[in-house]
């Protein structure tokens, strides 16, 4: 039995598509077997950040309407990971193409089949929303350490709640620690002390993510990007839940990081300070 | 088909208390509720009815369909007891009153829950010697579930005598039914954006009120907690003294009776101590508790 989990937001431009894509390559890289289905019908991204856009033949409402045989026919199998899989969304549809209750059932279906099933949620809180969460399991909140997203992720907890759909855990991106020290930004604690829910990750801010976004290569692959290490944590306490130390790690040894930078030697972006 | 029972009645002395099984289609709980109907009319006649819905999710069409059938038998639906957001917010378009809940009387499917309202007054009633105070019971709930008590303000004179065990001591909520007394509700969550918490009576709430978020209340607000959101004291219009109280206070904005805040001093924000405020001579005035 398969955990689904579903990747959501409500505000859009916060890396829900980002986090998606690198949680499911960083699952498949532990040796998972996973699926990703790219819940934005009309809007899908997912697949292009995969670099697997031209590998689609059949999409999530061909599997919903039965006009492919079985679920496997429109699986695209990624480039990198034999075990990792995705379910891309239709382009020429919309988010009224598909029904909560239609994707619960395919849900059930894919849970028995794999490791983990991710399921990277549309923006705002309409159908395409309630669809994508209606078959999961347990919820990512991804928010930016900025006051919209973080009202935005407290509405969609609430809303998770009414659906009876209880702890989602929180992934804040972005995180720029130096804007934070001179409260330019929300820290840690701001966010946590509002929306009060665990923590899953921190992303730091990185430009490699954008590189690998447009590459269509998963940064969590990158040994030597700061976001892709904060990505294999996330991973690493999806699959143990009391690998709660590399957190810690990660938060401690952020400004260390920048120091370091500063002071020479092999900055984050590949370059030599001089 | 199952033999379970799709819905279940139970008589109240506020009238019918009807649970409808949460994962049945709706078009077999329609089937279902007038076959019911018309095999005990005579039982039904011209009595109110509250409907607990759980978290099904109604459309406009499942209620308009709905109240048409029971306008049509002369029932009266007083309102609704839901822990679907969707769902109060298509009753509460429609005029009805709203409860956030879910009780769970009916035989529910796919997720098994304890009733998460209990009126505390019955248990009041079975400790005897325990007075009617605003206190959490000991309901065993997953965290960050609903849990919504109703307390009576005075005395219950005329409690209902102790039943056997907490499921059955469920009545319906006083909101979806005229309260013979004012009462006290004790909501023991965090109030998110976009969630609104209305209330004739007097609201108690164990836990944040995040910005986003709305409390009205008939009488007085308490929040054990950090009040970030709005807050809306002494709607109802009896000159009774109406105050907003925090223990962390850090509203967006307050109103008590006609009066509106969005202007904090900050003296009282920044003191992270509890703030009472109130209305004296027409005019907002804070207590803070050091």
């Amino acid at each position: 039995m398969g955990k689904v989990i579903v990747i959501t937001s409500g505000k859009g431009g916060v890396g829900k598509t980002t986090a998606s894509a690198n949680i499911g390559a960083g699952l498949a890289r532990e040796g998972k077997k996973v699926v990703l289905i790219d819940a934005d019908i009309g809007l899908r991204n997912l697949d292009l950040v995969m670099g697997l856009e031209n590998r689609i033949v059949f999409d999530l409402v061909d599997v919903v309407e039965k006009k492919c045989r079985s679920f496997r026919q429109a699986l695209i199998k990624d480039k990198r990971f034999a075990n990792l899989f995705l379910l891309p969304a239709a382009q020429s549809r919309d988010k009224n193409a598909v029904q909560p209750d239609q994707m619960k059932k395919l849900c059930d279906t894919l849970r028995d089949n794999f490791d983990f099933v991710i399921i990277d949620c549309p923006a705002g809180i309409e159908l395409g929303f309630q669809n994508a969460i209606a078959g999961a399991d347990e919820a990512i909140i991804v928010t930016n350490p900025e006051v919209s997203s973080v009202r935005d992720a407290d509405r969609v907890i609430g809303l998770l709640e009414a659906e009876d759909k209880t702890n989602p855990r929180l992934l804040i991106n972005r995180m720029r620690e130096n804007l934070v020290k001179k409260k330019q930004m929300l820290g840690v604690d701001a966010v946590t002390e509002i929306l009060g829910i665990d923590i899953i990750g921190i992303i730091p801010e990185d430009e490699k993510v954008l590189f690998s976004s447009n590459k269509g290569e998963p940064l969590v692959m990158d040994d030597s990007s700061r976001a892709g290490k904060a990505y294999r944590s996330v991973v690493r306490r999806l699959i143990d839940p009391n690998a709660t130390i590399e957190l810690q790690i990660e938060e401690n040894g952020l400004w260390a990081k920048l120091k370091r930078i500063f002071a020479g030697g092999n900055g984050v972006f590949g370059f030599k300070a001089q | 088909m199952s033999a379970r029972e799709v819905i279940s009645f139970k008589g109240t002395r506020h009238g019918i208390l009807m649970s409808i099984v949460e994962d049945e289609p709706f078009g077999r709980v329609m089937e279902e509720l007038s076959a019911k109907v018309e095999k005990d009319l005579p039982f039904f006649q011209g009595s109110s009815l509250s409907l607990d819905l759980g978290w099904r999710e109604m459309t406009e069409q499942d209620l308009n369909e709905l109240m048409t059938f029971l306008s049509e038998q002369k029932l009266k639906l007083m309102g609704i007891i839901s822990s679907s957001l969707a769902t109060r917010q298509i009753a509460e378009a429609r005029g009805l009153k709203v409860i956030i809940g879910r009780l769970g009387l009916a035989d529910h499917h796919g997720r098994t829950r304890t009733p998460t309202v209990t009126k505390l007054s019955e248990v009041a009633a079975s400790e005897a010697a325990a007075p009617p105070s605003v206190r959490p019971v000991s309901v065993p709930v997953p965290a960050a579930q609903t849990t919504v008590q109703t307390v009576a303000a005075s005395a219950p004179a005329e409690a209902p005598a102790p039943r056997t065990t907490a499921s059955v001591a469920v009545a319906v909520p006083a909101p979806v039914v005229q309260a013979p007394v004012e009462e006290t509700i004790l909501i023991k969550k965090t109030i998110r954006s976009g969630q609104s918490i209305e209330h004739h009576g007097n609201l108690v709430i164990y836990g944040d009120v995040n910005p986003g978020a709305e409390l009205k209340a008939g009488g007085d607000i308490i929040v054990i907690g950090t009040l970030r959101g709005i807050a809306q004291a002494g709607r109802k219009d009896n000159g009774d003294p109406a105050s907003i109280t925090a223990t962390r206070f850090l509203p967006t904005q307050i109103r008590i009776k006609d009066k509106i805040e969005e202007n904090f001093d900050r003296k009282i924000t920044k003191q992270n101590m509890p703030v009472t405020a109130t209305l004296s001579n027409g005019k907002i005035e804070y207590k803070i508790h050091f």
